[in-house]
């Protein structure tokens, strides 16, 4: 088998990264101690901004998809536009962890090799066509993330929470290599085309199971209810920047994977499939948005409210199964666009959780907020917006994101969706707005000695910026969103 | 016409500017952010005027600005003016200044908190597009929360979270209502709403649920009666300029809402729930009247009182008769004076003595004479004497409602009566009698600032119950439109008429 061009143009924005993280990964070799943590950085600030001119320049040309490696992966318009929200997650993380890792001695260029690895994984998982491909590259994002979420070798809650995740992932992965065995059993194929084909001629129960074993493991990384038990306590545990880069970006990344699949073998039209896919919609946003009424730390609250937002896009894609075609565009597109708000507002608040720490320690309770908008009114601003905007009050990213995703919902006459999807975020609404109350209400314990890290500060002020732009003029991100699914579906 | 001068875009955004010019200045430049604040709010009066001036009293919406927000959608930015939003707009834009007024002693972040949340309110009043009506509905919740939440009294807290998990709770169903709307009219302009939906059979047929979830959501706000815990809380715990915009501003919203919105959109439901909005607003008037004679506390007396003057203007609007309707809207603006004028009373002393309960005064009258001669105007105007404003109100919505409603009618005409009990009750317990505590006598009478705020509303009170034809001349074609919607007689005599 030999390379063509195209093949590498395909996979051209992941390639960027790889080279990256095997470059930082030898830093830590070459350079002396007091110079490696810079030239990491500075390499995969590098791999970032290559991979993201190789990304923003077709999405700006309109040009049609490239497929490589005999269609096993495309670069079309849905894996452009959810690869700009890992950069920029990707990106955004490495700012937060600068200051992180100079006071905790984790050596730079392990971690940042991880990283960049990692963002490769969630990038070819979205352009994954195929089920090997599909398979490798969500390896390849989880094995980063379990080292990543143990990063802090010292720290018990660290460890906890990487064992913790390894389980649980390693679970699900055995739950998605035997739903594949199913599909390619059942269909004699591994690309999602073909399969496709074989189900929509004739569907076979074995094909069903094999879906069925799929999902429960992308459900199971995306945190989806019943599925969701380990992610309270590995958000808890991980470090908080790397929290935040997991918690937007492996949903962006299982959700894209979970639209192509589910929309390209036809599977989101069937009806079993969307009262599943509804009822796990249902108890996830449910559940999250219960839980997270009684949590006391900011990081668990954040984490089961990650939880809930998974319900949200579930909601959406639920509503596909009995959609015309105007509609089926309308929700793949609210699911896209819901990811892509959803990245900025959760990874500027986890930002924040580091950025109001005092003492090498993150602020994690609600007491660590109490009286910060006298101290420091506008971050307290910066994480209002945050809080406003996860709940879906206008006029943030949130609030458009919800909206569009309700509107799709109504458009198929998913009303149940609806009515529970609009009275659980009004609930959300107490614990977001309990973060504003400490900020706001509450009396500041004695003053103590606090040093702001401004690159944590710019993480916090850029997410903000964007969350409210996202919201007051979505229109430009809306059309990508469309663009994203266009094509998907109904070829 | 349209898109010529944006005018209403001027007046809805400007404070909102001001505010963000404001809000960087540090805290020692207090008078800066105090002058600017109210140089701004002055400026919303003069704009309003000229509105004012530009409505001719024709129903046609005036000032109609029109541009595309999210192509996709269909949704645009889309304000307009007509009689029952002038009238509104006018009222917030003069509530205004004097609430900044009466806030001269806050920080700074409360006056940019006062600037961004009567942008959300003036954008409310005037958004003739759902989608932005909507953003700016739930959007100005959010000063409220923080001018209670942070500036508020001791209970400030709870009474911040129990008024926006109510009223988000409330809008919630809106939003899914606005969104079934979308999805059976496929858009989202109001006027367009108004004449498509009620011929639609599929609307119709949801219209009793449809108009639940928008009439929920605007019951909450007014507050009509189960639905009116979250004000008293409200009231008492908020700072004197945010109950005052509650009062004045905030409450008109759900009546604002009923008559733009509810109404319009799905009139065969509005007319089947009329009895029960009805009985409500009669239950909230005896109901809120009662729980007023039993307050110790000025400022809850004067929240249940509120209860019952919207009690008032609900009559009035789901009386089905134009002088009803007509009167409800004026009520509206009266309750505005009149409460928001009242708060600012209470402000007043509770910022000298920092206690606001009844039985902390007694024989004020002796130790400030102007202001009990206020007090006694104003309290005059609450009750509905001949000669002031309330006075006006109250009696086109009982001359109104008593045509088909007689039995409802008899009932909130007792509601008048308690009404006098209550206020006259409070005014004799206070600046009657001997005074109680010596310490009061040194507080002193109203100030210069203090005149120059309560002189402009006292003038106003007094100038509405001699002239209320300035209102309601503007307001009585756009008033009649939405009282033909609920009429039965109206309609039935059009239902017959092909046959």
């Amino acid at each position: 088998m030999s390379l063509s061009e195209q093949d590498l143009r395909s996979i051209l924005p992941a390639l960027a990264l790889i080279v990256g993280a095997l470059v930082a990964a030898g830093v830590d070799v070459f350079f002396n101690r007091d110079k490696r943590s810079s030239a990491s950085e500075f390499v995969s600030y590098a791999a970032i901004v290559v991979s993201l001119i190789t990304v923003v320049l077709p999405l700006l040309k309109t040009e049609g998809a490239i497929t490589g490696f005999q269609e096993a992966v495309t670069l079309d318009s849905l894996a452009l536009f959810l690869t700009l929200a890992l950069l920029a997650a990707t990106g955004l993380m490495i700012i937060l962890s600068a200051d992180y890792l100079k006071d905790r001695g984790v050596p730079p260029g392990e971690f940042h090799g991880l990283v960049l690895f990692g963002a490769s994984g969630m990038i070819l998982l979205v352009q994954a066509q195929e089920l090997v491909t599909f398979f490798i590259s969500l390896e390849i994002l989880s094995l980063s993330l379990y080292v990543l979420s143990g990063l802090f070798r010292k720290d018990p809650r660290s460890n906890e929470a990487a064992v913790k995740y390894f389980v649980a992932g390693a679970f699900a992965t055995g739950f998605l290599l035997y739903g594949m065995a199913f599909l390619y059993g059942s269909t004699h194929s591994l690309r999602f085309d073909e399969i496709s084909q074989v189900v929509r001629s004739a569907p076979s129960p074995l094909a069903t199971l094999g879906f069925s074993m799929v999902a429960v493991g992308l459900a199971f990384k995306v945190g989806a209810v019943p599925f969701h038990m380990w992610v309270a306590d590995v958000y808890e545990g991980a470090p908080t920047s790397v929290t935040a880069f997991m918690s937007v970006s492996v949903k962006a990344a299982g959700f894209g994977a979970f639209v192509r699949l589910f929309l390209r073998t036809g599977m989101s039209q069937s009806e079993v499939w969307g009262t599943v896919l509804a009822g796990l919609a249902l108890a996830t946003m449910i559940v999250g948005n219960l839980m997270a009424l009684s949590q006391r730390s900011v990081k668990r609250m954040l984490a089961y409210s990650s939880v809930a937002h998974t319900g949200y896009v579930l909601a959406a894609l639920a509503s596909l199964r009995k959609a015309t075609p105007m509609v089926r565009d309308e929700a793949s597109a609210a699911a896209v666009f819901y990811l892509f708000a959803y990245t900025f507002m959760t990874l500027g608040a986890f930002a924040f959780v580091i950025w109001a720490g005092k003492g090498g320690k993150d602020a994690e309770d609600l007491d660590d907020y109490a009286g910060l908008a006298k101290r420091r009114p506008w971050a307290a601003l910066a994480m209002t917006v945050f809080m406003i905007s996860l709940s879906g009050i206008p006029p943030a990213a949130g609030f458009f994101a919800k909206f569009i995703v309700f509107k799709a919902a109504v458009a198929a006459q998913e009303y149940g969706l609806v009515i529970v999807g609009v009275l659980s975020s009004a609930v959300s609404v107490y614990y977001y707005l309990r973060v504003a109350v400490y900020m706001y209400m509450h009396e500041p314990p004695a003053p103590t000695e606090e040093t702001p890290s401004p690159n944590v500060g710019m993480v916090v002020i850029v997410s903000a910026l964007f969350t409210l732009y996202l919201g007051l003029m979505p229109g430009r991100f809306l059309e990508q969103s469309y663009r994203a699914i266009s094509g998907l579906v109904g070829r | 016409m349209e898109n010529s001068f944006p005018l209403l875009s001027l007046i809805t955004f400007l404070p909102a500017v001001a505010g963000l010019a404001l809000a960087p200045v540090r805290a020692e430049r207090s008078g800066l952010v105090r002058w600017g604040a109210l140089v701004v709010s002055f400026a919303v009066v003069v704009l309003s005027a000229v509105a004012w001036a530009g409505c001719d009293g024709t129903p046609a919406m005036k000032f109609l600005e029109d541009h595309d927000w999210v192509r996709k959608f269909d949704i645009h930015y889309k304000v307009g003016l007509d009689g029952i939003s002038l009238a509104m707009v006018a009222l917030t834009a003069i509530l205004m200044p004097m609430a900044i007024a009466a806030s001269w002693k806050q920080s700074n972040g409360f006056l940019v908190a006062l600037l961004f949340l009567e942008t959300g309110m003036l954008g409310a009043f005037v958004a003739l597009d759902l989608f932005l009506f909507y953003v700016f509905w739930e959007a100005m919740l959010l000063p409220m929360y923080l001018l209670i939440g942070i500036w508020g009294g001791p209970r400030r807290i709870y009474a911040a979270v129990k008024f926006i998990v109510y009223t988000i709770a409330g809008s919630v169903l809106m939003l899914a209502a606005i969104l079934y709307c979308y999805s059976k009219a496929g858009t989202f302009d109001v006027l367009e709403l108004q004449r498509v939906l009620p011929q639609l059979e599929i609307v119709r047929n949801a219209g009793s649920w449809l108009f639940l979830a928008f009439g929920l959501s605007f019951a909450i706000k007014v507050p009509m009666f189960p639905f009116h815990t979250w004000l008293p809380d409200a009231h008492v715990e908020a700072p004197t300029a945010g109950s005052v915009i509650l009062a004045g501003v905030l409450l008109k919203m759900g009546a604002y809402g009923f008559l733009r919105f509810a109404i319009p959109f799905f009139p065969q439901a509005a007319r089947e729930f009329t009895p029960l909005a009805i009985a409500l607003s009669v239950t909230g008037i005896v109901y809120g009247s009662l729980m007023s004679m039993a307050q110790s506390d000025i400022k809850k007396l004067i929240a249940y009182s509120s209860v019952a003057h919207l009690g008032f203007v609900m009559l009035g609007i789901f009386s089905g008769s134009l002088s009803g309707a007509q009167g409800g809207v004026l009520q509206m603006v009266n309750h505005g004076l009149s409460t928001g004028a009242l708060f600012l009373l209470v402000g007043i002393i509770y910022e000298k003595t920092h206690r606001r309960g009844v039985d902390d005064f007694g024989g004020m009258a002796k130790v400030m004479p102007v202001y009990a001669t206020f007090f006694m105007i104003v309290t005059l105007s609450s009750i509905g004497l001949p000669g002031l404003n309330g006075f006006v109100g109250e009696f086109l919505v009982l001359f109104g409602s008593f045509q088909e409603h007689r039995v409802a009618t008899a009932f909130a005409s007792l509601g008048v009566v308690l009404g006098a009990v209550y206020m006259l009750k409070l005014y004799r317990d206070v600046f009657f009698g001997p005074v109680t505590m010596p310490e009061r006598e040194k507080a002193g009478d109203v100030g210069g600032r203090e005149l120059a705020y309560l002189l402009p509303i006292t003038a106003l009170i007094v100038l509405l119950g001699i002239l209320p034809n300035l209102v309601l001349a503007k307001t009585e074609e756009s008033v009649s439109r939405v009282v033909d919607l609920l009429n039965p007689k109206v309609h039935q005599a059009a239902n017959h008429e092909p046959k």
